[in-house]
């Protein structure tokens, strides 16, 4: 391994930090990120207040001076942790509310003025856009083309697009606060106003029906906080868990209809003692959920996925791919997943050789034992994304690893995937060194009986992998699996003397052995190059050099430096 | 680096290069006997001397002799250095011994005992004797003797009894009764609990009749009705299965499993007769004591000169004797009263006898009563339990110090006692050790524990000798006292590693066997050798008891063919040849044999001009350095010379000192150009005297006020005043 | 800092006390892997220490412990044995304070504390379990004593290597101060044991260790610059071997220094006996042959992967840090010292996780402040400011993880850190504390608090309720708090503040998480900006 290498272990690579507000009719956000090698990024800071712009302006048409008032301190606030935060862009956009408000114009030149933020203000389908970009960089679509939904405070948008981005995109008035102050006369809803407010959602989505129905999308997403909140009220009403964060979970259509229900029954008071309901909420949600609702009817989607990142995140990507950072990674990974976990192993300065090496040689192994495990290529890509991440840990310290590698897997933000997956991928990877899985481990005890299976047989796979790997220096190249019966054979392609890993191997592949039922034999093929025995640790004067020096003859001549690693 | 065991191994044996360890000690022993037949040498003096002689041959029968006897049973295997198998040693041995034998009887019988006749000391025969006097020691045999007699009369069926080890003994050939041919045998051993010198009543002062004179005078009373055909005396030596120690102690050999052991036990190694005693009579004796003729050996005069002691010790008579030396004290009564302040100014060097014991008496009871002292650690190799020394200990551990004792306990013999004052010892409060298994503490070393106005302090008292005031009146020993911050630390590791408190351990300024010391030897005299290798002058020089060790002979010839000087100053057995061309050219070795027996043990290396000087507890021999705890100390600077004076001296000496020639023999030194005659025990002894004088003339009267402590008022008495 | 332990007057006391204004000699008795040892000294907190006995006895509590995971019969007799004879010693110098401690060999016993309580019991003495990091601070103590002004520790990056039985202790220092410490499996026992089994041939098994080895500093390497560092100082008997081996006698400064390829040399001959030869080569006893080559293949590999070009091998172990820890420890130096090296080693983990300094420092002054504004209130040690100084600049890195639950990230991240100087139940408090600098407060179903002992809850509960305070008056990280005062008005607390610009956000923050100060202490607080005060 070359020495330059290793120090950059210690040296952080200058990450570009950015703000991005979003300045809603109904609140303002602020996500702080910072962008990764790459073009990729991670939140380091979020911030939400309820400025309620628009509470008033959408009839009147003019925002009211204490509304900019609020929101004008709020942006200075937003300012002021954004710059303390060290970023270097603040991007802002501003909707519906100020877009249509007579005033809007001259509010965003007194924040440009005070402020030094100059708010672009997106038109309908540009914000549809941006959405869907977020979406597409969220959500793991496996290439599906996707319908996306936002309900905003003043309006909503609709997206309908593929791998590529966004295709058609519509921008309707029927944003949560409007269609609240318009139809909502009565606590709790009377039906005459929820009829009114249905077909009001049914007319103007008419002209944009067939077209969307056609459009041929094959799953829906919704991003916006009202959705999330009528998505998590009708999980709990269904009596699921609500995961937290709640992102990339699914809420079929029928669920999210008798939340509808059940709110529109239920009057602000109950609404208000309802746990988990946020209380700024309580009394928008209702037309919330009925318009989202009848969207799902209109457009016969049978399930939503939730999706936590919105416009604000399209807009950060927009800038970061216009600044063509992340078109790069993007190719190397159009997977979601893929990129996420890649990202998430750089930032913990991962031994990047020997984790590819351990991934390869576990899927590998994976493949050759197919017929004993019957898995398939969902847990296959678990089992290779644990791999990438089986070591991370030691970023946080060398003992117990394993462990903070569980712990990094599980809180590190991870994209693309149920908070299931998640919590697999973070036990497989948590059961790379020792013990066997058992149910008193409270995370692993935690899963399904199924996934607490398929988590050990990965795992199994993953240690003997990673024994295989053990002196970090990718001296088995690759292995085939044969044998039948109940002994398995492991034959490895060397391309040095394998002491170290064939000896570590026996112990390491208990815990498949006992998975599979069978007993595993590890041996090496013929070693491809001269590798005798060598003398021993001839003196030298480079860690490299020391370590190859191992691969050297008898008579101590010794393998090129870096032959292992070019 | 000492050598490997591999490389030892690889060594060819050269015989030619060593004595034989046996006949050098008998070569030791006929020194002392020169010493007897010394006409210069006061005639009670010569009697000492020829007395030390048969003791010392009755102990080299019982162990050595014996041992070898051993060994020809086990086989006769391993040559020793010299290349001598034990059947060869024996040989020669008792040759040599008869013909010591003989010598001895001569001197005493002729050159002894007729000038102190004319001195009045007398022994008479029986039958010169006047009728009183008879009649008196008829009562006296009645009385006294006759009860502690036990006459036993052997038949040939019935087993020989057995006779004390060393014992005096009368054989009596009884004529036959009627009908047998053969004459008996009895035997009637010779009371070791009377007196032999028995001084007939009116006899004039000195005139002495020998216990065994009278019984055999009295036999008719012992054996009525019988014929006695004949009755002489006859002394044996048995195997005493123990190991000669030039110390008067004796060390049994551990790990005789008890068969054996009965067997050596009873066998008898010598036999000595009167020069009367028939054939016939020795003929039965050698039959039933199945031993060989070679091991009988005839005596001239009485036998068992030990009795004679007394007269060694006769008042007045001074004449006869060499003049007294008294030690000299060498510390001043006041620096006396504060051995540690006085120590605390400088290293103290003694040289005993010629400068007194008593500083060290006084160094173990001033920290048994200071109260101050923390600890006192100490060794015991053979002190009596009435020895003011360990009174002082016992009053020390009942002051509540803390006080570790290890106690290297006498021969078997005396153990009891031993134990007795050890237990109380032990009663008082002292932690006391005994011994260490498998090994001997042989190390001579007393450390105190301090506490001073400026933090702990430590004293140490080091020795060549042990601590035993009578013997510190006969042997020339070293002592050292000195608060030398290393040497105490040392001394505190030294005393850890022995009670077992911690492994041994590195030391900074001693060395101590059985770990370092062979090593520290090995390295020292290798010093000199590259010294000399390098063209520099290189000398080395020693004082020792024994230099028996194969591996320090070797050194010391690679230092010699390196052309190293090298003196050796070896009062007894020497398995060094010296002037063995291209081997031992440059080794000189003398031997001094006078009143005070030399048990010093001094080395000196040149080391280019930065000489070093060391004395230790241990000979150059493998059980010193293998098999014992030994301690090696460094001399500061200051008491340099005074030790150096020493060696010169005993090398100087053409007196008393005999050089070993390449033969193994030893010669008075003629004093080559003639230069006076040059006693190095006596000039030493009024060197001590002039030196002390001076010493005392120069600190011209100094008048220093006391304070209290000084004074030995305490805090309490002048409380009340 | 560890307790320093005093004994009843030994029934065998010293015939007099000693005379006041002279200190009583001190002793401390260190357990390692492969001997007991034991230092009585004397001397003032000034000046240098004289040392009056050093006695060490091998017992192989080690090999037990890492092969068998519980100490043997044997070995524990034995260790009573020799400890009778440290207590001995200890009584003849009348000494009545000592400090006692056993590393890794013992603390990974199973059936460690029943033989701590036999050691109480036959012995009298109290014996102290550290961990990996006190011994790196007590281990640097000794060092820094040793090295006064060698450039190893004035300028440039030094790291600290000492390879014991169980494990490897290694410090990262930057111009002397530890910036990062930690321990690491490279014992040179266990790694023995790891070849017991081995059945190839005596140079495969030493490949398998250097291999193992690599791995381990590969690791190492992630965790400090081992490249950036200009010296290396190793500690430890088997490289004290090796030193004498190669630059002979001892140097007149008494700091053996051999340059690495010397140094290279050496180990590569050494790795080549096996232990017979290794035995009879250099007369070392078979414990020392068994460690020796492990031991030095570590010390070569860890070597080879820094810049430095010489070695120094000072004599100076645990103990010395130990003796000077109990002679030195109460001194105002020492503290502060102790001070700054916890500190950039907290300093250290904040940047390994991107904190933000500013803040960070900030939050920790206005926190001591605090503390020390409310001393009478508190009743807490220095050691506690100590540890709210660390929870202060450490409590954001949670974001490091994820911004959600940052706090719990915090908290986790600080328990799996190891600081210079501070032991790992010290560090639990430091989690917990940070923990709850904000939303939820202590609470008795938070499993990781209530592991906690009642003294340390207590302690978590004030150094929090300030911690939320303090963070809370920085609250949009701009630092405008400059200093603070708590002024008692009758019952209750109001707290001025100096600072620059505006500080209602701070006001309304401040007083949003008052909430537990006041729940904690029973005081109202309320809040005032500081008009200019009449003194400086």
């Amino acid at each position: 391994m070359a020495p330059e290498r290793r120090d950059d272990a210690f040296e952080y690579n200058h990450l570009v930090k950015i703000a991005a507000i979003d300045l809603g009719s109904n609140s303002f956000h602020m996500v702080l990120v910072e962008t990764l090698r790459g073009g990729a990024f991670r939140v380091i800071g979020t911030d939400k207040e309820m400025v309620r712009l628009g509470a008033r302006t959408l009839s009147r048409g003019k925002l009211p001076a204490s509304a900019m008032a609020r929101g004008l301190e709020t942006l200075r606030k937003y300012k002021r942790l954004a710059e303390s935060a060290g970023a270097e862009k603040i991007l802002a956009v501003a909707t519906s509310a100020i877009r249509e408000a007579t005033n809007g114009e001259d509010f965003l030149e007194r924040i440009g003025n005070e402020l030094e933020i100059w708010p672009r203000t997106v038109a309908g389908d540009e914000e549809a856009r941006l959405i869907y970009l977020a979406v597409l960089h969220s959500v793991h679509l496996e290439g599906r083309r996707a319908l996306v939904i936002d309900i905003g405070g003043g309006s909503v948008e609709l997206a309908v697009g593929g791998g590529k981005g966004m295709e058609y995109g519509v921008c309707e008035k029927l944003g949560v606060l409007r269609t609240t102050e318009e139809f909502v006369k009565s606590d709790p809803l009377s039906d005459k106003d929820e009829s009114r407010l249905v077909k009001h959602v049914q007319k103007t989505l008419g002209p944009h029906r067939a077209r969307l129905r056609s459009s041929g999308f094959e799953c829906a997403v919704g991003t916006s906080g009202t959705i999330l909140a009528v998505g998590a009220l009708a999980l709990q009403r269904a009596g699921e868990a609500v995961p937290e964060p709640l992102h990339h979970v699914k809420v079929s259509a029928d669920q999210i209809h008798a939340a509808r229900k059940w709110l529109v029954s239920t009057d602000l008071k109950t609404r208000l003692k309802t746990p988990g309901l946020d209380e700024s909420r309580a009394d928008i949600i209702v037309a919330g959920a009925v318009v989202i609702d009848t969207i799902l009817q209109e457009l016969g989607v049978r399930e939503l996925i939730l999706c936590q990142w919105a416009l604000r995140e399209g807009i950060l990507l927009d800038y970061i791919h216009g600044h063509k950072r992340s078109l790069a990674r993007a190719e190397a990974y159009p997977d979601v997943r893929r990129r996420s976990v890649v990202s998430l192993a750089e930032r913990s300065q991962w031994h990047e050789k020997h984790a590819r090496k351990v991934a390869e040689l576990a899927v590998a192994l994976f493949d050759g034992t197919a017929k004993r495990h019957g898995l398939g290529d969902r847990e296959r890509a678990l089992l290779e994304y644990a791999a990438l991440l089986h070591d991370i840990g030691h970023h946080i310290a060398y003992q117990n690893h394993h462990k903070h590698t569980y712990y990094l897997i599980k809180n590190g933000e991870l994209r693309g995937f149920t908070p299931l997956e998640v919590e697999m991928v973070a036990n497989i990877a948590r059961y790379h060194r020792r013990g066997r899985p058992r149910r008193k481990h409270a995370e692993f005890g935690a899963l399904p009986r199924a996934e607490r299976r398929t988590v050990e047989v990965l795992a199994g796979h993953l240690r003997l992998a990673d024994s295989l790997d053990r002196s970090h220096r990718q001296i088995v190249r690759g292995l085939e699996v044969s044998g039948r019966g109940d002994t398995l054979r492991v034959k490895c392609d060397v391309t040095a003397d394998p002491a170290l890993e064939i000896w570590g191997a026996p112990r390491r592949a208990e815990l498949l052995e006992r998975a599979l039922g069978v007993r595993i034999r590890v041996g090496a093929g013929e070693v491809k190059e001269d590798t005798a025995m060598p003398a021993i640790l001839p003196a030298t004067d480079d860690a490299a050099v020391a370590a190859e020096a191992l691969g050297a003859t008898a008579e101590g001549r010794r393998v090129p430096a870096r032959a292992t690693e070019s | 680096m000492a050598v490997t065991k591999a490389e030892a191994k690889s060594r060819k044996k050269e015989p030619e290069l060593f004595l034989n360890r046996e006949l050098s000690w008998l070569e030791f022993n006929s020194r002392v006997l020169e010493e007897a037949m010394d006409p210069t040498t006061p005639l009670l003096d010569r009697l000492k001397f020829a007395i030390i002689v048969q003791s010392n041959l009755d102990e080299f029968f019982m162990v050595r002799v014996a041992a070898l006897k051993h060994a020809i049973e086990e086989g006769d295997a391993n040559p020793d250095a010299a290349g001598l198998r034990p059947r060869q040693q024996l040989l020669v041995v008792s040759e040599r011994a008869h013909e010591m034998v003989e010598r001895l009887g001569k001197t005493l019988t002729e050159e002894i005992l007729p000038p102190l006749t004319e001195q009045g000391i007398r022994f008479v025969a029986y039958k010169d004797l006047e009728e009183p006097q008879r009649a008196f020691l008829g009562r006296y045999f009645t009385a006294e003797v006759l009860p502690a007699l036990t006459p036993l009369a052997i038949d040939v069926s019935r087993p020989f009894p057995q006779l004390a080890n060393l014992s005096l003994n009368l054989a009596i050939l009884l004529a036959p009764p009627e009908g047998e041919e053969h004459p008996r045998l009895a035997v009637v051993q010779v009371p070791a609990g009377l007196r032999r010198l028995v001084r007939p009543l009116g006899g004039d002062g000195n005139t002495y009749v020998l216990l065994e004179e009278i019984i055999r005078a009295e036999m008719a009373t012992l054996f009525p009705g019988q014929k006695v055909l004949e009755a002489s005396a006859f002394r044996i030596a048995r195997d005493a299965e123990m190991e000669l120690d030039e110390e008067g102690g004796r060390d049994y050999l551990e790990a005789i499993e008890d068969e054996l052991r009965k067997r050596r036990l009873s066998r008898v190694v010598r036999l000595e007769v009167e020069q009367g005693m028939g054939d016939t009579l020795l003929g039965i004796l050698v039959q039933r004591l199945e031993i060989e003729v070679a091991d009988v050996y005839y005596v001239r005069g009485p036998l068992d000169v030990r009795a004679l002691w007394p007269l060694v010790e006769l008042p007045a008579l001074e004449q006869l004797r060499e003049p007294a030396f008294k030690p000299q004290a060498s510390l001043e009564p006041r620096e006396l009263t504060n051995v540690f302040h006085r120590i605390s100014q400088g290293e103290i060097l003694l040289h005993h006898p010629y400068e007194s014991f008593d500083p060290v008496i006084a160094f173990v009871s001033q920290a048994a009563a200071d109260p101050d002292v923390l600890a006192i650690k100490q060794t015991l190799y053979r002190t009596s339990g009435d020895s003011p020394v360990v009174q002082s200990l016992s009053r020390a551990a009942e002051a509540g110090k803390q006080v570790t004792v290890i106690v290297e306990l006498m021969a078997r013999f005396d153990e009891q006692s031993n134990i007795k004052w050890a237990r109380s010892l032990e009663q008082s409060g002292a932690h006391v050790i005994y011994g260490i298994r498998g090994y001997k503490v042989h190390a001579k070393i007393c450390l105190v524990v301090r506490r001073g106005p400026q933090g702990i302090e430590r004293y140490v008292h080091m020795g060549t000798g042990n601590y035993n005031e009578k013997t510190a009146r006969i042997y020339t020993d070293f002592g050292l006292m000195t608060a030398d911050r290393a040497i105490g630390e040392d001394a505190s590791a030294f005393f850890n590693a022995l009670t077992g408190f911690g492994d041994p351990p590195r030391m900074k300024k001693l060395s101590m066997a059985p770990t370092t010391l062979r090593e520290r030897f090995v390295r020292l005299i290798q010093r000199e050798q590259r010294r000399a290798e390098e063209g520099q002058p290189a000398e080395i020089r020693a004082k020792m008891n024994s230099l028996v060790d194969e591996e320090m002979i070797r050194a010391l010839y690679d230092a010699s063919k390196a052309g190293v000087k090298i003196r050796l100053n070896v009062r007894g057995i020497c398995c060094l040849r010296p002037g063995v061309k291209g081997v031992s050219e440059t080794i000189e070795v003398l031997s001094v044999v006078d009143r005070f027996l030399e048990h010093s043990r001094v080395f000196h290396f040149r080391n280019g001009g930065e000489d070093e000087v060391y004395l230790a507890s241990a000979d150059w021999m493998s059980r010193n350095l293998d098999r014992r705890i030994e301690l090696l100390f460094p001399v500061a600077p200051e008491n340099r010379k005074k030790v150096l004076d020493v060696l010169d001296s005993m090398f100087q000496d053409n007196v008393k000192g005999r050089r070993l020639q390449p033969d193994g023999t030893y010669r008075r030194r003629k004093n080559p150009r003639g230069d006076e005659a040059f006693r190095a025990q006596v000039h030493l002894y009024k060197q001590t005297q002039r030196a002390l004088e001076r010493a005392r003339a120069g600190a011209a009267v100094t008048l220093e006020p006391m304070s209290l402590a000084d004074a030995g008022v305490t805090a309490k008495s002048t409380g009340n005043s | 800092m560890g307790r320093k332990n005093t004994l009843p007057r030994p029934e065998q006391a010293p015939a007099v006390p000693p005379p006041a204004q002279q200190a009583r000699p001190v002793a401390v008795v260190d357990m390692g892997a492969s001997a007991i040892r034991l230092v009585v000294a004397e001397g003032a907190s000034e000046g240098p220490l004289h040392l009056l006995e050093e006695v060490s006895r091998g017992v192989l509590l080690g090999k037990d412990t890492f092969t068998h995971g519980r100490l043997g019969a044997a070995t524990i007799e034995a260790t009573l044995k020799a400890l009778e004879g440290f207590r001995r010693i200890m009584d003849t110098y009348g000494v009545i304070r000592y400090r006692a401690v056993a590393t890794s060999a013992v603390r990974e016993a199973s059936n460690a504390d029943a033989f701590l309580d036999r050691v109480r019991l036959r012995t009298g003495l109290e014996v102290e379990v550290i961990d990996g990091s006190e011994e790196n601070r007590l281990t640097y103590l000794a060092v820094r004593e040793r090295l006064a002004q060698h450039p190893a520790l004035e300028d440039g990056d030094a790291v600290v290597v000492e390879i014991g039985g169980g494990s490897a202790d290694i410090s990262f220092l930057r111009k002397g101060q530890p910036i990062h410490s930690g321990t690491y499996p490279l014992g040179s026992i266990r790694m023995r044991q790891s070849l017991a089994g081995w059945q190839g041939s005596h140079e495969q098994g030493m490949r398998l260790l250097v291999r193992h080895i690599h791995n381990v500093v590969d690791d190492i390497r992630r965790e400090m610059p081992l490249r950036e560092a200009k010296h290396v100082i190793a500690l430890g008997g088997d490289v004290r071997f090796a030193a004498g081996e190669i630059v002979g006698d001892l140097p007149a400064d008494g700091l053996p220094v051999f340059d690495r390829d010397a140094f290279i040399r050496f180990v590569d001959s050494v790795v080549g006996y096996d232990m017979e030869q290794l035995v009879e080569k250099y007369r070392l006893p078979q414990s020392e042959a068994e460690t020796l080559v492990p031991a030095l293949l570590a010390y070569r590999e860890l070597l080879i992967e820094t810049s430095a070009d010489r070695v120094s091998v000072p004599d100076a172990s645990l103990r010395d840090g130990l003796l000077l820890d109990l002679v030195r420890s109460d001194q105002p130096q020492g503290l502060e010292d102790l001070r700054k090296q916890v500190l950039s080693s907290a300093a250290a983990v904040g940047e390994r996780y991107r904190y933000d300094a500013p803040h960070a420092r900030n939050v920790a002054d206005l926190s001591v402040r605090l503390f020390d504004e409310l001393r009478t209130e508190h009743g807490l040690s220095d050691r506690h400011r100590l540890l709210l100084e660390v929870a202060a600049l450490l409590h954001d890195i949670g974001n490091y993880v994820n911004i959600r639950g940052h706090h719990k990230h915090s908290q986790y991240l600080i328990a799996a850190s190891e600081i210079f100087g501070l032991s790992q139940d010290e560090m639990h408090v430091v989690s917990n504390v940070a923990r709850y600098h904000r939303r939820a407060v202590p609470s008795k179903s938070h499993l990781p608090y209530m592991v906690l002992d009642r003294e340390a809850r207590v302690a978590t509960n004030k150094l929090s309720a300030i911690l939320r305070l303090a963070n809370a008056l920085d609250a949009d990280h701009l630092q405008k708090v400059k200093d603070l005062h708590v002024v008692p008005e009758d019952e209750n607390w109001v707290l001025e503040v100096e600072g620059a610009g505006d500080l209602t956000m701070e006001r309304l923050a401040a007083l949003a998480r008052a909430d537990y100060l006041t729940e904690v202490f029973g005081r109202k607080l309320t809040f005032r900006e500081a008009r200019q005060r009449p003194w400086p």
